[in-house]
C-alpha cells in the first residue's frame, strides 16, 4: 500500500465524516434536552434537497448551505410541535417522519428537479502553512469549508452545553425536567429550542452531503447516515469532542471498505464483508461503550404542571 | 399561547417549508421530459414499468422509462404506472401484483435481480403478461405469460474495457459497481476481460458499493481508485455515478469516467470520456411493441450489438483524449463482435466474480 493510498483513505474518511458529524452534534443538543430525535435521516434529506435545489436553480452552493439552516429550523418547529406540544411518541413519530421525508423529498425531486444537472462540488481549501505538513496537511488541512466548520461547530456545541447557562438549562431539562420547571424555567421552551437548533445542524449536515459530493440530489441520498449519527452520539457519550472521534472512526472505516476491496490480500475477503465494516465497527464501538447513560428524561414527554394533554 | 394558535403556527411553518422548496424551482424540467413526436391514438392496452432507478436518474431508470414513454407515444398504449426506486423482490412482487390486479396488460420488471417476482406475478395473474429485464429464466420454468429480455451488456462493457485499456496512460483501470449479481457482474467482468484483451498486463480494480444511489460512497470508492493510480473508471451503478464524476474532477486533469446506460456527458463534460449505451429505450419499446402485437412468447429474448446494445456514446469535448488509432481499433472490435469473429462469453461465464481476470483470452477469437 503506497502512501498516496493511505492518505486517500484518511482524506476520504474525513470528508465522509462531515455530514455525520453535523447531524450527530445536532442530535447531541436535542438529546441533552430530553428529546430523542430518531428523525435525523429525514431532517438531513430536507437539507440535501434544499441545497441541491438551490444549486440547480443557479443560486450556488453557499446559498444552498445557508438556506438549509432556516429550513432545518422550520422542520425543528414541526417536530417540536409533535414531541413537545403534542407529546407524541418520539420513536414512532421519528420513524414515521423519516418515511414521510423520504417520500416528500422524492416527490419534490421528481416533480421539480427532474433530470440530473451538471456535477459540481465545493472546492478544497488548503490552509496556508498547515497544508504543507507531510501526510497530516493533506488529510486535515486540505478539505472543503464544511469540514473546518464542522470541527469549529463541535467546539461551539461543547461550549454551549457546558459553559453557558443556556446549556445548563438544556441539560437540566433532559435530566430532571420537573426540577427545572420548579426552578422557574420553561421545559417546553427549552426543548423547542434544542430541537430547532439540533434540526438546523442536521439539515446543514444533509446539505454538506450534497455540497461535498456531486451537487445533485438523488432519492435517499443520505443512505442511512442519520442512523449512524444516532449511534455516534451514544458512542461519543453526548460529548462533542468524543463525537468527533466516533465520526472519524465511521468515516475512515467507510473509506477503507472501498480501498480494501481491490487491495492485494485484503481483496480476498468478499466485497459484502468490507461493505459491512463501518456498521460492524460502529455497533462494536457502541457495545464497548456500554456504560453510556442516556439523559434521564430523554425520550420521555413532559407535561408542565397544571397542563393537560 | 392558546393551543389552537400554536397549531396554526405549526401548519403555517409546514406550509412555508413547502413553499420555500417549491419557490426555488420551476417547471422547465417537466417540459424537457415530455416525449417528443406525435402521439398515436390510444389503444386498449396498458403497461406498467418497475425499475430500481427513477425516471429522472440520468441512468438505467430513466433510459428504461423513456423506452416505455416512446412506446406509449408511438403505439398509443396507456401507461398505468411507473414503480421507481424498487430494490427487493418483495417490492417488485407487491407492485407487480397491484398492477396486475388493477388490470394492467403488460408489466415490465427492469431489474435483473428479481426473476422470482416475474415468475410469481405471472403465475398468480395468467391474464397479465410479465417480462423481466436483464435476467434469464430457464424456459421450462417460465409461465406461459412471462418472458425475459436481456440486453447483452457484457458486449458493451467488453468494448468499453478495450477502449479504456488502450487509452489509459497509467495502465490501471477501475470499476465501481452497484450490487454483485449476474446481470451486473457480467458488466464488471466484461469490462475487465475487454481491458485484458487489449492489454493482458492491464490492472483492473473492482469495487462494489452496494447501492445504486449512494453518491458519497461512489465518490469515496472513486477517490480511492484514483489515488491508487487508476486513470479511467468504468461505472456500473445508477445515479451514484455522480460521485465518480466528482471524484474525477477533484483528482484533476487526465482522470476520466466511462458511464453506463445513459449518455451522461452533460452531467460532467470534462470527465465523462464516453458512456456505454445499451439502447434501453429501444429494447423496452420493442418489448411493448411485441406485447401489443401479441407476439410475446415464454422465452428469453436477447438484444446485442446488432440492436445497438453496447454502443459507445460520442467523446464530445474529450475526443482528443482518445488517440485516432485507438478509435480505429475500437471500431474494428465492435465489428468483430458483430460478425462473430470475437466472441464475448455470456452471463453464464461473466456473471461470476473474477471471471474477467481469469478467462482464457485465446477463447475470445472464434476459430473459423
Amino acid at each position: 500500500m503506497n502512501s498516496d493510498v493511505i492518505i486517500s483513505v484518511f482524506v476520504t474518511g474525513i470528508a465522509l465524516m462531515t455530514p455525520v458529524l453535523w447531524a450527530a452534534l445536532g442530535e447531541a443538543i436535542t438529546e441533552r434536552a430530553g428529546i430523542l430525535n430518531i428523525g435525523i435521516e429525514g431532517v438531513m434529506l430536507g437539507g440535501a434537497l434544499t441545497c441541491a435545489w438551490c444549486i440547480r436553480e443557479g443560486a450556488g452552493i453557499t446559498t444552498g448551505l445557508l438556506l438549509s439552516i432556516p429550513v432545518g429550523a422550520l422542520i425543528g418547529v414541526i417536530l417540536s410541535y409533535l414531541w413537545v406540544t403534542r407529546g407524541a411518541d418520539q420513536i414512532v413519530s421519528g420513524i414515521i417522519f423519516n418515511l414521510l421525508a423520504l417520500g416528500v423529498t422524492t416527490l419534490l425531486f421528481e416533480e421539480y428537479l427532474k433530470g440530473v444537472g451538471v456535477v459540481t462540488s465545493l472546492d478544497k481549501i488548503a490552509i496556508p502553512g498547515l497544508s504543507e505538513i507531510p501526510w497530516l496537511g493533506e488529510i486535515l488541512f486540505t478539505q472543503n469549508i464544511t469540514v473546518y466548520l464542522a470541527l469549529l461547530a463541535a467546539v461551539l456545541v461543547f461550549l454551549l452545553l457546558h459553559r453557558t447557562w443556556f446549556g445548563l438549562y438544556l441539560r437540566s431539562a433532559g435530566e430532571k425536567p420537573r426540577a427545572t420547571e420548579t426552578a422557574g424555567l420553561s421545559v417546553p421552551r427549552l426543548r423547542y429550542a434544542s430541537v430547532i437548533i439540533g434540526s438546523a445542524l442536521m439539515c446543514f449536515g444533509g446539505a454538506t452531503l450534497v455540497a461535498s459530493t456531486s451537487g445533485g440530489f438523488v432519492t435517499n441520498v443520505t443512505a442511512g447516515q442519520g442512523f449512524v449519527a444516532l449511534a455516534i452520539v451514544v458512542l461519543g457519550r453526548w460529548n462533542p469532542f468524543l463525537i468527533i472521534g466516533g465520526a472519524v472512526l465511521f468515516g475512515v472505516t467507510q473509506a477503507l471498505q472501498f480501498q480494501a476491496q481491490s487491495l492485494g490480500f485484503l481483496s480476498a475477503l468478499p466485497a459484502e464483508a468490507w461493505l459491512a465494516l463501518p456498521y460492524v465497527v460502529t455497533i462494536v464501538a457502541v457495545v464497548l461503550a456500554k456504560s453510556s447513560r442516556y439523559p434521564n428524561a430523554c425520550g420521555v414527554p413532559f407535561t408542565p404542571a397544571g397542563a393537560t394533554r | 399561547m392558546h393551543r389552537s394558535l400554536r397549531g396554526c403556527i405549526a401548519v403555517v411553518a409546514a406550509g412555508a417549508l413547502a413553499f420555500g422548496a417549491v419557490a426555488c424551482g420551476d417547471d422547465e424540467s417537466d417540459a424537457a421530459a415530455e416525449t417528443t413526436g406525435a402521439t398515436a391514438a390510444a389503444i386498449d392496452y396498458s403497461v406498467a414499468v418497475l425499475s430500481p432507478g427513477s425516471a429522472s436518474d440520468g441512468s438505467w431508470g430513466q433510459a428504461t422509462t423513456e423506452g416505455v414513454d416512446a412506446a406509449s407515444a408511438e403505439f398509443g398504449v396507456t401507461i398505468d404506472g411507473k414503480g421507481e426506486n424498487l430494490l427487493t423482490p418483495e417490492e417488485y412482487t407487491q407492485q407487480g401484483t397491484a398492477f396486475a390486479k388493477s388490470g394492467t396488460d403488460l408489466i415490465l420488471m427492469a431489474n435483473g435481480s428479481v426473476p422470482q417476482s416475474v415468475t410469481k406475478v405471472a403465475t398468480d395473474f395468467p391474464e397479465a403478461t410479465v417480462c423481466g429485464a436483464a435476467m434469464t429464466i430457464p424456459e421450462d420454468e417460465l409461465p406461459a405469460n412471462a418472458c425475459t429480455y436481456d440486453p447483452e451488456q457484457q458486449e458493451g462493457a467488453f468494448s468499453a474495457g478495450y477502449l479504456a485499456a488502450l487509452t489509459s496512460k497509467s495502465g490501471k483501470l477501475g470499476v465501481v459497481a452497484g450490487f454483485a449479481f449476474p446481470a451486473l457482474t457480467r458488466q464488471v467482468e466484461g469490462f475487465t476481460l475487454g481491458a485484458r484483451y487489449a492489454n493482458p498486463d492491464i490492472e483492473v480494480k473492482q469495487v462494489y458499493i452496494n447501492s445504486w444511489t449512494d453518491v458519497a460512497a461512489a465518490k469515496a470508492a472513486g477517490a480511492a481508485q484514483y489515488a491508487d493510480g487508476v486513470d479511467i473508471i468504468f461505472s456500473a451503478t445508477d445515479s451514484a455515478t455522480q460521485g465518480l464524476f466528482a471524484a474525477a474532477q477533484e483528482k484533476g486533469e487526465g482522470n476520466y469516467v466511462i458511464a453506463s446506460y445513459f449518455d451522461s456527458n452533460a452531467q460532467a463534460p470534462d470527465v465523462v470520456l464516453t458512456s456505454v449505451l445499451y439502447n434501453l429505450q429501444g429494447v423496452n419499446k420493442e418489448m411493448v411493441a411485441k406485447a401489443v402485437e401479441d407476439e410475446i412468447e415464454p422465452t428469453n429474448y436477447t438484444f446485442g450489438l446488432d440492436f445497438g446494445v453496447g454502443e459507445l456514446a460520442p467523446f464530445y469535448d474529450l475526443d482528443s483524449v482518445v488517440p485516432e488509432d485507438v478509435k480505429t481499433k475500437s471500431d474494428a472490435l465492435v465489428a468483430a463482435i458483430k460478425d462473430g469473429s470475437v466472441v464475448v462469453p455470456d452471463t453464464t461465464v461473466l456473471g461470476t466474480t473474477g471471471a474477467g481476470a481469469t478467462y482464457d483470452l485465446a477463447k475470445l477469437e472464434a476459430t473459423p
